[in-house]
């Protein structure tokens, strides 16, 4: 009586390490991050224009039996659409246990002072043997609106080249004739161009999403031109 | 013979146990962090590494690259110039090592796993953090301390476009 059941326990015995050792996990300790900011361009008739970037950055750590993983590969894939520009971008694959880090950057181009922006972003990671192992949906993704507050130049600062690389500092002081701005800038400020000479009017340039301002997303753009009142 | 067909039946299914065993993968269930729902689980050493690794250029960059870094460090609001000077080859510093750090672990990774055998990831995150850890003391000595807290509140108020997923290796 004694020997079927040591058989049975033994039998079962083997059957659990089998499961256990049999096993394949698939470890993965993935990051995204998305960020939207505003920028005005020298030379690019001082609009602004809407930056999106998308992020991943992690790996994937394998244990219990996998069998050979010599030849599977990680993959990871960044979605970043700025008013559909851009677009899936593909980033270098790697081995299974490799590390990833990728950076996939969108210009919306110039952007007239009204438009809107409409941003998408996300990140994946795929392995060649099993498909999808990370996905997200960015929080970053949403519809941006311009908002302006108007200001006047005051000073003209000195316009130098150090480096090689023109600047000329214009203090603004702000002067919203019309309208009424939604996100407050300063009285006064201190613009950097990239070039030389300071216009009589300049407006400053900030993100919007839902009615709330983006914290730190502005830029100023040289307005002599471009009529919009503070909004 | 209702023995023998017992035992037999029991080898069967071990066997039968086995197969099923060894499906070809298995993916633990897996932690996402939503850092705009919930911040305060997202470390400040990862929101930190994030940041960098986004904010950082190598010393070959390109104008464009060197242009969204110019949004994205507009973003931090500093208002010493010397905090600007300061931060950019902390952050040229940064992003070299780092991707030396990966190039050099992928490299090994992939020698360990040809030989059939598994990569030492723990030494490496453990590098990667210190790396990070080591660039934000940098940030502390060398900006003013309105400088570095003004980076300090953005790293943390940028958690909210941050995605975390974990499934049992430490972030």
């Amino acid at each position: 009586m004694r020997t079927p059941i040591i058989l049975v326990l033994a039998l079962l015995l083997l059957a659990v390490c089998g499961t256990a050792q049999a096993q394949c996990t698939i470890n993965t300790s993935y990051g995204v991050y998305d960020s939207v900011s505003i920028i005005s361009i020298a030379g690019q008739g001082d609009r602004a224009h809407v930056l999106s970037s998308v992020e991943i950055d992690g790996s994937a750590s394998m244990s219990g039996s996998c069998g050979d993983v010599t030849y599977v590969t990680h993959t990871p894939q960044t979605f970043n659409s700025v008013n559909n520009i851009g677009g899936w971008s593909y980033g270098s694959s790697g081995c299974a246990s490799c590390y990833l880090s990728d950076v996939n950057d969108q210009d919306s181009g110039p952007l007239d002072p009204t438009a809107s922006v409409n941003v998408s972003v996300e990140g994946e990671v795929v392995c060649s043997a099993v498909g999808l192992i990370f996905s997200s949906l960015g929080n970053g993704g949403g519809t941006f609106t311009q908002a302006h507050t108007n200001y006047d130049l005051s000073i003209v600062g000195p316009c130098s080249a150090p480096q090689g690389n023109i600047t000329q500092s214009c203090v603004v002081v702000k002067d919203c004739k019309s309208g009424t701005e939604s996100c407050p800038g300063p009285a006064r400020d201190t613009v950097i161009k990239n070039t030389c000479g300071c216009g009589q009017h300049f407006d400053r340039i900030s993100l919007k999403i839902k009615n709330k301002c983006v914290l730190g997303a502005h830029t100023y753009v040289d307005a002599d031109d471009l009529v919009v009142p503070c909004n | 013979m209702l023995k023998r067909l017992f035992y037999t039946g029991l080898v069967l299914s071990v066997f039968a146990l086995g197969t099923w065993a060894q499906t070809p993968h298995q993916h633990p269930n897996a932690t996402v962090v939503d850092g705009a729902r919930n911040p305060e689980l997202i470390p400040d050493s990862t929101a930190y590494r994030l940041w960098l690794v986004a904010v950082s250029l190598p010393p070959n960059s390109s104008e464009q690259q060197r242009t969204f870094q110019r949004a994205r460090l507009n973003k931090l609001e500093l208002t010493s110039e010397i905090d600007s000077l300061q931060l950019l080859p902390i952050l040229t510093d940064f992003k070299t090592q780092y991707l030396n750090m990966i190039a050099l672990y992928n490299e090994a990774a992939r020698a360990t796993l040809a030989q059939g055998g598994i990569p030492d990831q723990k030494l490496f995150l453990q590098q990667r953090d210190d790396l990070v850890s080591a660039t934000r003391a940098a940030i502390t000595q060398r900006l003013t301390p309105e400088g570095a807290a003004s980076i300090d509140a953005h790293v943390r108020e940028q958690k909210s476009h941050m995605h975390l997923q974990m499934t049992g290796v430490g972030q």
